[in-house]
């Protein structure tokens, strides 16, 4: 499964930064981060509870930095 | 965005205060932080978040210790200039993106918000994306159009300048289809919805634009990989640039010299102020995006800015005739009579067509132009190949083509005209011949002469048809190379074949609008579907959809993307060349913080700015 999130990051390293970090979450099979429209797009292992997943990622996120945030 | 312009105001102004008057040294220190502080607050605030996290590769982090550095060694107005030209570059940078992000959100305007559903034939007003397959809706002049349907009442003018840049408004009335996003203009329109608010065209173009940044082109992958080493390995150089040679001195001269740390701890901190690889990290990404949105203002849908990538290397294009060079309309265009009246002769051929669905029976009754009285058709038989046998006024009427008059026993001379030519018999003798052909797009010829031009190597026309019909839109065109009567699996073949012998280097394009050319626009390189017409299944397929059906746009697509390519690698040679000349005049020679600056922030505004440049090109 796929989906599309909004993301705030402030730049274009921290973008980088911030697809590493939702990569490695479990759940998450790959994502792909598109800086300049502010958007993620997460594919889900099979079975996983996406909504769950998101809010680790958020949670994970804005330990990064406050400032970021995932719009879920 | 304001917060900070303020902040760097103010903090530049104060900074010229304290220039202007002389600082007790032991007082300095104090004073110069208060410009700092005012403008790098934020960003050592951040840094010690980083520090929790372990997280020393940060740009924040870096630019903290660069500048604090710069304190120690008392190197302050620098410390503070590093921090103000940092806020500059980043805020340039959000700039930028803010504005790029602009062209797509124009785009986003495009779907409508809400419609008018017809409930028991009462108008209510719902949310577009509420609507569903089968609902009827109402849209009153300059609404736009919510969903894809087929008008079922009204008469109106269509404005589909957000679909395809035409701004001439086109007719439509019962039966014919809508598409969403475009705008009613004159009359009041009835809708039946065709399909749901998300398969719609105006929502299908904004996700694919949408999308077009996730499938990342190669350069783009090797720019992230650069990255991550690249910061790892300056912030260790800088530590060893300060660490190895006040060691082999203190070896050297047994003498502990505090000019020493200072002189090595400022070429340290200089290294550290280039450590960031933004000037990369953005001005790629932002040129293939702007080359994304530059092509879809032009009403080009390029899907991905890997195909911006294989775009600029295509070198062979393999293009299908009927609907992508000629318009796909058949047109009359000559008409000879023998002894007999030439528009009695049109007339008699549209009556007797008039009952027939096949394209070539419209065109006749169109040039025609007339009201037909059906009551004078009488004894209406269609034959194979789709003559027609009529009685027509009380006349007996054969139309049709070469193998049907030679059925009927009519003697025809061998016609070497090309085009489509049906013959017309009244009581047996034949009284004239109708030329029919797909008249040839009016940018085609341009087209040809321009992809020659900007270097495409190998152009060739595919087609089904007969091998006249190609011979005269090839000879039209001035197209050396072309293929007839192939069916759909020789196409395919042709291309397979073309594969096989292609060099690496050179990409493979294939221009097509219908059903039978999905499997070469799926095979090729970069495949092209024309019109917003091409039907649903090649428009998923395609990498790159040209909306409004003109050929032109084949040859814009290869321009935008070979200079955007192009803009792109610019950048990249020159913000590492920079990068890497101030990194080593900086271990080797002495160097200043001012070079490292302009290394870091006045490249990435440079390569913003020639970013930017992909918007601003004619063809």
């Amino acid at each position: 499964m796929e989906k599309k999130y909004d993301v705030v990051v402030d730049c274009a390293n921290c973008a980088r930064l911030v697809n590493d970090e939702i990569k490695k979450i479990s759940g998450i099979k790959d994502s792909e981060i598109n800086f300049i429209m502010g958007k993620i797009n997460v594919k889900f292992e099979d079975g996983v509870d996406e909504k769950k997943v998101m809010s680790e990622a958020r949670k994970k996120v804005k330990e990064m930095d406050d400032e970021f945030d995932i719009l879920i | 965005m304001k917060k900070t312009i303020i902040k760097i105001c103010i903090s530049i102004l104060l900074l010229i205060i304290i220039e202007l008057f002389k600082i007790d040294e032991n007082v300095k220190t104090l004073i110069y932080l208060i410009p700092y502080l005012t403008v790098g607050f934020g960003v050592l605030k951040k840094s010690i978040k980083k520090i929790k996290r372990k997280d020393f590769f940060d740009e924040n982090f870096l630019m903290s210790i660069a500048t604090i550095g710069a304190f120690i060694i008392k190197e302050r107005r620098e410390a503070v200039f590093v921090m103000i030209f940092y806020q500059i570059g980043e805020l340039f940078q959000k700039i930028a993106v803010e504005n790029s992000k602009k062209d797509i959100k124009t785009l986003a305007k495009i779907i409508p918000n809400s419609a008018n559903l017809l409930k028991d034939n009462k108008p209510i007003i719902v949310n577009a994306d509420k609507l569903k397959i089968g609902d009827e809706v109402l849209v009153k002049p300059f609404e736009r159009i919510p969903i894809d349907g087929i008008v079922i009442d009204g008469e109106s003018e269509i404005n589909l300048s957000i679909l395809t840049g035409e701004s001439m408004p086109v007719g439509v009335k019962v039966n014919d289809s809508v598409a969403s996003g475009t705008i009613n203009q004159t009359g009041i329109l009835k809708i039946r919805a065709t399909k749901s608010f998300d398969e719609s065209s105006a929502n299908k173009i904004l996700e694919l634009v949408e999308t077009a940044g996730y499938k990342k082109a190669k350069v783009e992958n090797i720019v992230t990989s650069f990255s991550r080493v690249w910061t790892p390995i300056v912030c260790m150089a800088a530590s060893l640039v300060f660490i190895i040679p006040n060691i082999i001195i203190l070896f050297l001269t047994k003498n502990f010299e505090i000019n020493n740390i200072y002189v090595w701890g400022y070429r340290a901190l200089c290294i550290l102020v280039i450590s960031c690889p933004c000037a990369l990290l953005v001005s790629v990404p932002l040129a293939m995006f702007l080359g994304i949105a530059k092509s879809s203002k032009d009403s080009i849908l390029i899907k991905g800015t890997n195909i911006i990538e294989t775009l600029a290397k295509v070198n062979k294009i393999f293009l299908d005739k009927t609907g992508t060079l000629t318009k796909g309309v058949f047109d009359v265009v000559d008409i000879k009579s023998f002894n007999f009246d030439r528009d009695e002769l049109l007339k008699f051929a549209a009556y007797a067509e008039y009952y027939s669905s096949h394209p070539i029976a419209k065109s006749i009754i169109k040039k025609y132009g007339k009201e037909i009285d059906v009551s004078k058709i009488e004894n209406y038989k269609e034959l194979e190949n789709s003559g027609i046998i009529a009685k027509i006024l009380d006349r007996e009427v054969l139309v049709g083509n070469r193998t049907i008059m030679i059925k009927n026993g009519i003697n025809i001379e061998n016609e070497t005209k090309v085009g489509i030519i049906i013959y017309v018999v009244i009581d047996k003798i034949l009284c004239g011949i109708i030329t029919i052909s797909d008249e040839i797009k009016e940018k085609s010829k341009e087209t040809i002469k321009s992809l020659k031009k900007i270097g495409v190597a190998q152009i060739k026309m595919l087609t089904g048809d007969r091998r006249e019909e190609a011979e005269r839109v090839a000879k039209e065109l001035q197209i050396e190379s072309f293929e007839y009567s192939l069916s759909p699996k020789e196409k395919i073949e042709i291309l397979d074949r073309e594969f096989e012998k292609n060099d690496v280097s050179g990409k493979i394009c294939f221009v097509g609008d219908g059903i039978n050319d999905a499997a070469c626009i799926k095979r090729a390189d970069v495949g092209i579907a024309m019109g917003i017409k091409a039907s649903d299944m090649i428009s998923d397929i395609a990498d790159v959809i040209i909306l409004d059906d003109n050929p032109i746009k084949i040859r814009d697509a290869i321009k935008i993307s070979k200079r955007t390519i192009n803009i792109v690698k610019q950048n990249i040679v020159f913000s590492i060349t920079i990068k890497l000349m101030v990194f080593l005049s900086t271990i080797i020679f002495s160097t200043n913080m001012w070079l490292a600056i302009f290394s870091d922030v006045g490249v990435l505004i440079i390569v913003i700015l020639n970013s930017l440049r992909v918007m601003i090109m004619n063809y």
